[in-house]
């Protein structure tokens, strides 16, 4: 009477207590591994150099010594450069948003002809090594540009960090905006409101979470940008980041690079924390409208103001700098010439110490190990970071390890790279003469990027899902096998392109760790354009098409195995 | 193994407590103290309104939510701490679940892994067969419609054979005509199968289609359990009549009023089903003369919403319109229950 279990369970284990107990031990020390192992290389590749350059300012002789804040602080220099980088964050900030929003709606609200195509191009900009963007603004606005004047201003930096930034602000802005429920400034109109007053009381409210989000974000990128700076600023304009670079390589001044890493690091959390708490915010808004379709057809009568404005930043913004690029890269002389494209098979004049090409090969291989090493923490983290505990002590935890994996995106590259040296360069760890810091250092950097294009597509799976295979017997292994590692597999062609492209084109770490025999394309490419004479520059813009042409191969490759369902940026 | 007298076959959960929320101080009880017996081939409903605990307490004998306290046992087998995929229990959800990455039959073989393929292939024609979805093995699930996205997901729970089927308001994403349409389907199905289930539903109608026992959850307690029969001729309670659609609830003088004849007991009130009041022309029946305060006109017939007097708002059938500012009611004794005051 008691042994009749009902209805038949066929084939079914019975429930053992010791091989399960045995299961759930090996189940949660795999998770312990997976999160341990990602930890372990963040803190050493990362948070180990970061600290002890921090450390080397305010060490001195063994006792902590605050005075070279003080010092530091106390001099006009340090108060000018902290200025420029706010100043020339705030305005790429708010021209960014300031053409982006009427971006956002043409390329998202608006259905045209050939929308995909440009959507496509305005996303071209962000993914390019800074070290071109710079090179091609210089070959616009630079001393023998058609543009000559502007090269080498806070101007042009501030339009080059647009450049950058304008598809930041379109995508985010356009991803809510396109999802927004048309009924609603609809209603506002049937109220009495006109165009204007129903877009600036209802939409615009609306659009608030997602202008903030992309408005901190991009701050965050331009308040961090290195190589444009480094390019267009030349020896007249620094900021923060590129100080940093001046006062421990040329000056050998530890202590001023580290009170200024701690400035600039003060800087990114909090634009760290704003990102967080606005994106929190969207996400929630999201969630209310995720299936209104606020789309319409483009129309000239009602859109030719955004629609203008649209046009002329893609073709002048975006579309001349990159034009000017590869024309002036087939030029030399007079005439039409391939000259400089020859050029990359040689020295470029003992300029180099190996040819051009080698770079060209340097940055491929490099790229390729630096994404395997970025995927692999990355799947790591997903996993653990998209779980769910039930008891909020682990919740918390995991809400901390993901901001965590987050910081490399704020810490300055340069500060990541220099502390490589100064900590990696002798026992338990001699890796300073090996090949192999530079593609960690890369996929460190990398990493956020990464965790940031799997996570969305892993966090979007209906914890019930998991429930219903669980139901159906799945142990967790398996579910974690047939459920998680499905949608996380949709998410792993993009973040395999972000990981390369920014591999390709990082260039903050890599110019202190690549090795001078062994350059990556980016450093070639810096190297070239401080050279005198038209023969480098041709070299250094053939170069950095190149470089462009690497990149966004591997982008379009990513995005044909991009999932439909939008990512944050 | 078990102390005391051996439990019958089925699923015995006892004294199920389940909490949400962090701290000690903060935690809200969603399930407070239930005990529920379901026997084998037997399909026992949960219904109630929203917040009421019946999700919650269907989670924690699926092992999906931890207990606070209590037991889970099928037969003398004790499950409380085995892990949901050991159980042997199938869930289906509200909506459906199923593996956007896997076609149809891909979906229903998921809990069959342990059969050989041959098997297995057999097994899942069999149940699409039995849902009426057959033909649709290599379907895509974004193809599907939410009717049909529902009978794959119950052919997938239904695979397995699980010993007891839980179902999470399974049907309340669809809209009204399908709904009715489908717990039919699911009744039909879950009987020619022989399945035991334990179902959630918020929708009163849909609890009575489907069940052979009716347990009434409100704020995290089974208040009564019962037949669909048994539960609408003796609600326990007023909660419960009224959950059930009974009211007004009449006192023993509103109820003289109307001409009600038989004791009311102290303690007790007499509530109306929906037809309990019915409007009547010939003055010599037992009733009252009541004021119309609006008439609304149904399909079939016409409820007037009149004053009783007592001074209670109550609406009374009529086959068509009533002309004038009166008239005369008298009360249904099929239509009408003793319940608890």
């Amino acid at each position: 009477m008691s042994s009749d279990v009902g209805a038949p369970v066929a084939g079914r284990p019975d429930p053992l207590p010791s091989p399960r107990a045995w299961a759930e031990e090996a189940w949660r020390a795999w998770w312990v591994v997976a999160a341990v192992v990602p930890l372990a290389m963040l803190t050493i590749f990362f948070a180990w150099p970061v600290v002890t350059l921090v450390g080397r300012g305010f060490v001195v002789d063994g006792r902590v010594d605050t005075g070279m804040f003080a010092e530091v602080f106390d001099q006009a220099r340090t108060w000018r450069i902290v200025g420029t980088t706010l100043l020339l964050a705030a305005s790429g900030t708010a021209v960014s948003v300031a053409l982006g929003l009427p971006g956002a709606y043409v390329l998202y609200v608006c259905r045209f002809p050939g929308r995909a195509l440009v959507r496509a191009l305005v996303g071209v900009p962000f993914v390019l090594p800074t070290v071109v963007v710079g090179v091609a603004f210089l070959a616009l606005l630079g001393p023998s540009g058609p543009l000559a004047g502007l090269g080498q201003s806070r101007t042009a930096i501030v339009l080059a960090l647009v450049f950058f930034n304008y598809s930041v602000v379109v995508r985010t802005v356009g991803g809510l905006w396109s999802r927004l429920d048309p009924r609603m400034p609809q209603a506002a109109r049937a109220l009495g409101a006109s165009p204007w007053r129903a877009f600036r009381t209802v939409t615009l409210p609306a659009l608030t979470p997602a202008l903030a989000s992309a408005a901190s974000l991009v701050f965050l990128f331009c308040a961090s940008a290195f190589g444009i700076v480094m390019v267009l600023g030349g020896v007249r304009i620094g900021t923060i980041e590129t100080e940093i670079w001046y006062q421990t390589t040329q000056l050998l001044d530890l202590g001023a690079a580290a009170a200024l890493s701690i400035t600039q690091l003060v800087v990114v959390t909090l634009c760290l924390v704003v990102t967080n708490a606005t994106t929190a915010r969207q996400e929630r808004a999201l969630r209310l409208r995720a299936d209104a379709s606020g789309e319409q057809r483009f129309a000239w009568r009602r859109d030719a103001l955004p629609g203008a404005v649209t046009a002329l930043v893609v073709l002048g913004l975006l579309g001349a700098p990159l034009v000017t690029l590869v024309v002036r890269s087939l030029r030399a002389g007079d005439g039409w010439s391939l000259e400089h494209y020859r050029a990359l098979a040689t020295t470029v004049g003992r300029a180099l110490p190996v040819p051009v090409w080698s770079g060209i090969r340097n940055s491929v291989v490099v790229a390729v190990e630096a994404t395997a090493i970025a995927l692999a923490l990355g799947v790591l983290v997903t996993l653990v970071v998209s779980r769910r505990p039930r008891t909020v002590l682990a919740r918390r935890a995991l809400r901390g390890l993901d901001a965590l994996f987050m910081l490399p995106l704020g810490v300055s590259a340069v500060t990541v790279g220099f502390g490589f040296l100064i900590t990696l360069n002798r026992p338990p760890l001699d890796l300073r003469s090996s090949m192999v810091l530079v593609p960690i250092a890369q996929a460190i950097v990398a990493l956020p990027l990464v965790v940031r294009s799997m996570l969305p597509v892993v966090r979007a799976i209906d914890p019930r899902m998991r429930e219903a295979a669980a139901a159906l017997g799945a142990s967790p292994a398996r579910v974690l096998r047939s459920v998680d590692l499905p949608f996380l597999a949709r998410g792993l062609g993009i973040a395999a392109g972000f990981a390369m492209a920014a591999s390709l084109g990082e260039f903050g770490a890599t110019s202190f760790l690549a090795r001078l025999d062994r350059p990556t394309l980016p450093v070639v490419i810096f190297r070239l354009i401080g050279r005198p004479g038209e023969a480098s520059f041709g070299a250094a813009l053939a170069a950095s098409v190149v470089l462009a042409g690497l990149t966004a191969a591997v982008m379009l490759l990513a995005e044909l195995a991009r999932p439909r369902a939008a990512l944050p940026w | 193994m078990v102390t005391g007298a051996a439990p019958g076959p089925g699923l015995h959960a006892e004294g199920i407590v389940v909490r949400y929320g962090g701290g000690r101080h903060t935690a809200t009880t969603a399930v407070d103290d239930v005990t529920l017996d379901v026997a084998p081939g037997e399909i026992v409903v949960l219904l109630g309104a929203s917040g009421s605990g019946k999700s919650s307490l269907l989670r924690g004998i699926a092992g999906l939510e931890p207990l606070a306290s209590g037991r889970i046992r099928w037969g003398a087998e004790d499950l409380t701490e085995v892990p949901v995929h050991r159980r042997g229990f199938g869930v289906m959800f509200q909506d459906g679940q199923l593996f956007p990455h896997r076609d149809v039959g891909g979906n229903v073989a998921y809990g069959l892994a342990h059969l050989p393929r041959a098997e297995r292939e057999r097994r899942v024609l069999q149940v699409l067969d039995l849902v009426g979805m057959a033909g649709f093995e290599r379907r895509a699930i974004a193809t599907l419609s939410g009717g049909q996205a529902q009978r794959v997901a119950l052919a997938r729970s239904l695979a397995p054979s699980p010993r007891l089927l839980m179902l999470d308001e399974p049907l309340s994403a669809l809209d009204r005509a399908l709904r009715e349409h489908l717990a039919g389907v699911l009744r039909t199905t879950l009987r020619s199968t022989g399945t035991t289930a334990l179902y959630v539903t918020h929708d009163q109608d849909e609890a009575f289609a489907v069940a052979d026992r009716v347990a009434v959850m409100e704020a995290g307690r089974v208040s009564q359990i019962d037949t669909p029969e048994g539960l609408w001729t003796h609600p326990a309670s007023r909660a419960v009549a009224a959950f059930l659609g009974y009211g007004p609830f009449l006192t023993a003088d509103d109820a003289r009023a109307l001409g009600w004849r038989q004791e009311i007991p102290a303690g007790m009130t007499l509530a109306l089903a929906p037809g309990g009041l019915v409007a009547t022309d010939s003055r010599d029946d037992a009733g009252a003369r009541v004021r119309i305060v609006d008439q609304v006109v149904h399909r079939g017939h016409v409820s007037i919403g009149v004053t009783l007097p007592g001074g209670v708002r109550a609406s009374a059938r009529s086959p068509r319109r009533v002309a004038g500012a009166t008239v005369g009611v008298r009360l249904d004794p099929a239509s009408c229950v003793l319940v608890p005051a």
